[in-house]
Formats: C-alpha cells, sequence, structure tokens
C-alpha cells in the first residue's frame, strides 16, 4: 500500500527528500488545480505551487497529524501563497475571467467521494446540509477566492444576503465538524 | 475594531481562513495576529476544517518544470548538506506556513545569534527590514572567507520590471554596490579586505533599481536595511 500523506510528510520532517518528491506526485494535481481557481493564472499558479512545496519541505516539521489531516495542511498552505501572490501583483481582483465562465462546484462524485479522507467526507456531509445558495457561495469563495462582492455579482444576489449566507454557514460548518 | 470581543474573533478567524477578508482589513488582521497566539490558533483551526476541501479541488497536473525548479531551490539532498545549510534551513521556521512571518525582528537576531556558528568570533549577521519592520532578508558574513550570504526570508514574487540591488555602508560612509540579489536566490559575495574590516558597524541594505542596477552609483529606493552584528 502506498505510505499516507501524512507519512510522507513525517519523513520530509526527517529530511527524506524522496518522501517530498512522493508527495508531491500525490498532491500537486490538486494543489495546483486549487491555485488555478484562485489565481487564474497558470504562470502565478505554478509559482504557488513551487513556492508551497519549498515551504512544505521546510516547515514539514510543524505538521501535527493531531490538528489536521495533511491535505488540509497543504492546501492552507497554498491558498495563504495564493492571497499573498495577488496582494503582491498590487491587486485583489482575479486575473482572467475565462476560468470564471467555465467554473462548477468540483462535488465529488459517490466514488470519488469515498476515496476522501474521513474528515473531508464529513465536511461535505456538513456542506449537504447548508441550503444551496449558501453553499454555492461558500465553495466560490474557497475554490475561486471570491470576496463577498464577487460572489454577490456572480450569484446576482444582494452584497448584505452574500455576507449573512457565508457567515451563517461558516457557524454552521463549525458546529456540524465538532466532535 | 474591538478585536477581543469573542464572535468577532471567530468571525474574522474564520472569514481570514476562507479567505474572503482582503485588503486593508486582510493586512490589519494579520498584524493582530502577529501579536495575539490565540487568535493564530483559531485561524488555523479554521485553515486546517476549510482546507478539507482542498481534497475536492479539480486536479490538473502541473508542468515538469515545477518540481525541477523546486529540487533546484532545495540544493543536494540534505544528507550531503553541510552546517551552513542546516543553520539556512533552521530558519525555515520564520518564514511562517505563507503566515505571519512577521515574527518580531529582535527576537528573530536573537534567534539567529543564538544558533551554533561553526567558528564563534567570526561571523556576523545582518537581517534586512521593510518599512514596517517584517524581516524580509537574512545576510551572514564569515569573516574568515571575507563571504557574505544573502537570501530572502520568505519566496518573493519575481518582479522583471526592477532588480534589486545589495548594498554596503560603513558607519559614516557612503554606500557601496554588492551587486544584485536575484529573487529566491542565495546571493554570495566576496567584501574586500577593507570592507570586511569594518563591516561589524556596517549596515546592508537592498534597494528597487531598473533591471540591470543602478546607474548612478547611488541607490535608488531602498526597500530593506539591517545592521550588521556579530553572532555568537
Amino acid at each position: 500500500m502506498a505510505p499516507s500523506r501524512e507519512a510522507l510528510l513525517e519523513a520530509c520532517a526527517s529530511g527524506d527528500r524522496a518522501a517530498l518528491q512522493n508527495l508531491y506526485a500525490m498532491t500537486a494535481p490538486q494543489l495546483f488545480g486549487l491555485a488555478l481557481g484562485i489565481l487564474r493564472s497558470r504562470d502565478l499558479a505554478e509559482d504557488v505551487v513551487q513556492d508551497s512545496f519549498v515551504l512544505v519541505w521546510r516547515h514539514a516539521r510543524s505538521f501535527d497529524p493531531g490538528r489536521g489531516t495533511a491535505m488540509a495542511w497543504l492546501g492552507r498552505i497554498v491558498r495563504n501563497q495564493c492571497f499573498d501572490a495577488l496582494r503582491r501583483r498590487g491587486r485583489e481582483a482575479p486575473l482572467d475571467q475565462t476560468f470564471l465562465e467555465t467554473w462548477e462546484d468540483p462535488a465529488p462524485s459517490p466514488a470519488d467521494l469515498a476515496a476522501l479522507s474521513r474528515d473531508a467526507q464529513r465536511l461535505r456531509g456538513c456542506l449537504d446540509q447548508l441550503e444551496d445558495s449558501p453553499r454555492q457561495s461558500l465553495l466560490l469563495a474557497y475554490y475561486q477566492g471570491l470576496t463577498f462582492e464577487e460572489v454577490a455579482g456572480r450569484l446576482k444576489a444582494p452584497l448584505g444576503t452574500v455576507k449573512s449566507w457565508i457567515r451563517r454557514s461558516l457557524i454552521r460548518l463549525k458546529g456540524c465538524m465538532e466532535p | 475594531m474591538n478585536y477581543q470581543h469573542p464572535e468577532l474573533r471567530e468571525r474574522l478567524a474564520a472569514e481570514y481562513a476562507l479567505g474572503t477578508l482582503r485588503g486593508l482589513a486582510r493586512r490589519r488582521f494579520e498584524r493582530v495576529l502577529a501579536a495575539d497566539p490565540g487568535l493564530r490558533d483559531q485561524v488555523q483551526a479554521w485553515e486546517l476544517r476549510l482546507n478539507l476541501l482542498a481534497e475536492s479541488a479539480p486536479a490538473v497536473a502541473p508542468p515538469p518544470r515545477v518540481w525541477q525548479r523546486i529540487e533546484q531551490r532545495l540544493g543536494p539532498a540534505p544528507a550531503r548538506a553541510g552546517v551552513l545549510s542546516r543553520w539556512w534551513n533552521s530558519l525555515g521556521f520564520w518564514r511562517g506556513a505563507g503566515l505571519l512571518a512577521m515574527a518580531a525582528t529582535a527576537a528573530l537576531v536573537l534567534y539567529i545569534a543564538a544558533a551554533p556558528a561553526p567558528q564563534p568570533g567570526t561571523n556576523y549577521v545582518a537581517v534586512l527590514i521593510d518599512a514596517e519592520k517584517n524581516p524580509i532578508l537574512v545576510a551572514r558574513f564569515d569573516a574568515e572567507s571575507r563571504e557574505l550570504r544573502v537570501r530572502d526570508l520568505r519566496p518573493v514574487a519575481t518582479d522583471p520590471a526592477h532588480s534589486r540591488e545589495l548594498w554596503i555602508v560603513p558607519a559614516g560612509g557612503t554606500p557601496k554596490s554588492l551587486g544584485l540579489v536575484e529573487d529566491n536566490k542565495t546571493k554570495t559575495v566576496t567584501l574586500s579586505a577593507d570592507q570586511a574590516a569594518a563591516v561589524e558597524k556596517a549596515i546592508l541594505a537592498i534597494s528597487r533599481e531598473d533591471p540591470g542596477g543602478s546607474k548612478s552609483g547611488a541607490p535608488g529606493e531602498v526597500l530593506f536595511t539591517g545592521p550588521v552584528v556579530p553572532s555568537l
């Protein structure tokens, strides 16, 4: 059986470069997809994935499997790098509008769902309990890095409504995820 | 804004993690975060919760050059790395996982000064900070070889429209260029005997210049500066 992402991260912490390469092979496509969704620029997304894995290597020791999954830890680094990259460009607005048109909620199929970690399946279950528009708002903010204003524009909903959709969804998610 | 209010803290932590907190509000929140470990914990919990969604992100294979560049940047595998690279790697802690690298510079200097130095008494360090006192680059000088090494504490976005130029300013003297510093690469330069002798009271600086560096011989816009101090 292939080693888990968690085990690979722990091996990275002890200086195992081959583990980093395995981890990259296992996770880079999704992390690149994540960065592309937010940045809508291949160049920028490549830079972010590159920077992120350098950080992963250097910070592997700070990964604590008791606090979250390896993939969430990786996603956290990549998304934070994305927001830093947007900020460094001196603009917060996303770049290529054509990505916007083609985006779909990457809701996993039943087969994909089974491949998710237990925690991720649980989050998906909690998301399913939300109503459509609040859920969609949250997913647009997560996968596309949209601001409240951009989500409102996208869903043609009032800004105040979108804010309360997202804020209430976050509170409900936390309640649902708590043990 | 009252950052002590529990509901507001939780809401901002969640919105920061989701990314909907942007622009000035995000920056302001990051400054609060830097001094508030409890809030940092809340943010991290939210980040680890929301990023469970990363598992269902659409998979898009990155081109092979991405991994090649990662390997290039990490250099030779650590089994063969010497004391110096371990020392550099130990600084990784300060880069912050894309977040909160705004550690107090004084603490960083102490941390570096406390790191084991292979030749006590002959090494110097400098942390170059920006106008908001965020540490940006770190420099290390070996008095014996007269080699000065400078590198970014965090990956920086490359900016093809400008060059970054390194300067040394001896106490009471004028800035002298030490050449260009490429983004995300360690810059190594050998100081002259005179510069090396005066290094202890000198200041290092990075300026932003037109591509190729300063034509006038004087720095353009100074971005980062830091005094050179002896390490233990």
